[in-house]
């Protein structure tokens, strides 16, 4: 942990395995169900929403992966993106049954 | 920033960089030489070299002319690239069942002038440029996917730079000309990122929904549409009519084609036939708006009595106009020539970010190290050199490949194959060569004797160029053949700028 606090310069280019194999792995699904999700709530009409749940796949992709990168263990960021996920799907599950 | 926070990111930067980076840097470099598809036609196609007047050429005749050559077709569809000032001829796309029940696509080529039947061998160099940045010659749809990929690693590597180099003013204006090679490479990497960083947000931003929006429908659709991509499609494209199986004759084509140019006041690109011969027949005309980001509309008409149907665009809802903008913004064709310009320099400035990113990494890394530890580094730099400085090198020698190889039979596998081994000798170039400044700058000047020598070759095999004046020479030749002039001679006076300092190899 103390490691953690104060980097040596020779962490500088070391990434935690851990964290990227989980952003890898995670966010493409957290991406996609989280702009869907964001894309809920637009109060729009149906062909609106597939249009900005679209445009906003690639930035909530790159978000999920920077936040999981920078995540301070491997478990919060494999359980929070998982979170993110479960979420998202649930939004866009319930979404589409109550539409 | 926290210390932690600030190394994870810088890390994070590097190796999304190292890793992919010289993909991105084929794609960047690909796609800003891609841009001008349209414009080197004529510089390609010698045979097309004529002057188009808009108001008089007969798509009708040609169209039926082309369906009566082949009466065993019957196809749904029909496609039709119409002329244009760069690329003057009409090409009609169908397909047809063979004898084997095999759908074959057919191709066919008007010179609309004449109405002569051209004979094209495939739109061998421009084609094969544009498909390596819009797929990477891989099968579809894993070279799409894989350039969509890569825009999202371009996005990841533009954030974490952003937020690592916070001070985005302050490295607007520093390059410290005078100071250690490696603060050069430094500062020319910060200030190309700096400068170009809302264009390259925005191409990494927009290629990336290009190569995923397949992917992308199909997801969107599971939910919204209970998994029917198609509906989704019709959502974007509108619902084709379908054929009813009556015959009734087809109205005038060019009729048709004046009412939609009348309508829109802009060229016309594309045209889609459906159903021809029937009583649902269909023509769908898209203009291509020259001047705007808005969404090119389709003017879509009956074929039975060329009434005028509607005008359906996908900019008709405030999402639909943020996604139509995406083609024009990611190809920069809502600016005309001096736009694509400007996209290719920036376009080269982004494959010279992923380059001078390699070499500060190598340079920092190898520093730190023993010299007996320094040979990997050493020969990323090296491969980084000869696959960056080789791609300048095997574009130019797919440009003689087009005026040299002989034109009968498929040319595009030629052209490949004479690019990746000029590109495999200049990475060898490289990795052999004892000081990779060495390599390069030899790969680099023998580009420059090509990119100058190319408008003589075209000069001499075609009849026409620069130096050969003709009645059917004209500003597109020209135009392209000063390109490559100018091209040649910048990198002249770069090799010229970069032998100034001599600095001594660092790693």
């Amino acid at each position: 942990m103390a490691r953690d606090r104060h980097p040596s310069p020779r962490d500088a280019n070391r990434l935690p395995t851990a964290q990227v194999l989980g952003a890898v792995l995670l966010a493409p699904a957290v991406g996609m169900f989280l702009a869907m999700a964001l894309a809920a709530f637009v109060p729009a009409s149906q062909e609106n929403r597939i249009f900005i749940g679209g445009l906003l796949v690639p930035i909530a992709w790159v978000g999920a992966m920077v936040w999981g990168v920078l995540s301070r263990t491997p478990l919060r960021c494999w359980c929070g993106l998982a979170l993110v996920l479960v979420v998202s799907l649930g939004v866009v599950v319930a979404d589409a049954i109550l539409r | 920033m926290r210390q932690r926070t600030a190394l994870r990111l810088y890390a994070l930067h590097s190796w999304t960089g190292v890793v992919l980076g010289l993909l991105v840097f084929v794609l960047c470099f690909s796609g800003s030489v891609a841009l001008f598809y349209d414009e080197l036609h004529q510089w390609e196609h010698p045979e097309h070299r004529t002057a188009l007047d808009e108001n008089d050429y007969d798509v009708d005749g040609i169209v039926r002319h082309a369906l009566a050559s082949h009466p065993a077709a019957k196809p749904s569809a029909i496609y039709l690239t119409l002329p244009v000032e760069a690329k003057p001829l009409l090409d009609i796309r169908f397909y047809e069942t063979g004898a084997d029940q095999r759908r074959k696509l057919v191709r066919l080529h008007y010179d609309v002038t004449t109405g002569r039947e051209l004979q094209i061998h495939g739109e061998n160099l421009g084609r094969f440029l544009r498909n390596l940045h819009t797929d990477l010659h891989l099968p579809n749809p894993i070279g799409r996917y894989l350039a969509g990929l890569l825009g999202i690693v371009m996005l990841l590597s533009i954030v974490s730079g952003v937020i690592l180099h916070r001070k985005i003013l302050a490295n607007l204006f520093v390059f410290r000309v005078h100071r250690s090679t490696q603060l050069k490479w430094s500062d020319a990497h910060n200030v190309i990122g700096t400068w170009g960083l809302p264009f390259h947000i925005m191409i990494a931003f927009t290629g990336a929904l290009l190569g995923l929006s397949t992917l992308l429908l199909s997801v969107l659709a599971l939910f919204n549409f209970q998994g029917d991509v198609q509906a989704a499609r019709q959502l974007l494209a509108g619902t084709p009519p379908r054929a009813v199986g009556h015959a009734v004759p087809m109205t005038n084509l060019d009729s048709i084609l004046d009412d939609a140019r009348a309508r829109r006041g802009s060229r016309l690109e594309y045209a889609t036939i459906l159903n021809w011969g029937d009583e649902n027949a269909y023509i769908s005309v898209q203009a291509r708006a020259d001047d705007s980001l808005d969404a090119s509309p389709e003017h879509r008409y009956w074929l039975r009595d060329g009434s005028w149907d509607e005008t359906w665009s996908l900019g008709r809802s405030v999402g639909g106009r943020m996604y139509a903008a995406i083609t024009p913004l990611h190809y920069a064709t809502y600016g005309g020539l001096s736009l694509k310009i400007l996209y290719a320099f920036l376009g080269f400035a982004a494959s010279a970010l992923v380059v001078t990113g390699i070499r500060v990494w190598t340079q920092r890394r190898a520093s730190r190290l023993p010299e007996h530890a320094r040979s990997p580094h050493r020969l990323l730099l090296k491969a980084t050199g000869g696959i960056s400085a080789g791609m300048v090198l095997a574009t130019l020698c797919a440009f003689y490949a087009n005026k040299i190889l002989p034109t009968e039979g498929e040319q595009v596998f030629a052209i490949g194959a004479v690019y990746f081994l000029g590109w495999l000798a200049a990475l060898v170039c490289c990795l052999v060569s004892t000081d990779v400044g060495r390599g390069v700058r030899l790969v680099l000047g023998t580009s420059a004797l090509l990119a100058m020598g190319a408008p003589a070759v075209n000069a001499l095999t075609t009849g026409q160029g620069l130096f050969i004046r003709t009645a059917s020479t004209n500003w597109w030749v020209d135009g392209a053949d000063l390109a490559l002039l100018v091209v040649g001679l910048g990198l002249l006076l770069g090799l010229y700028c970069s032998r100034l300092p001599n600095s001594p190899p660092e790693c």
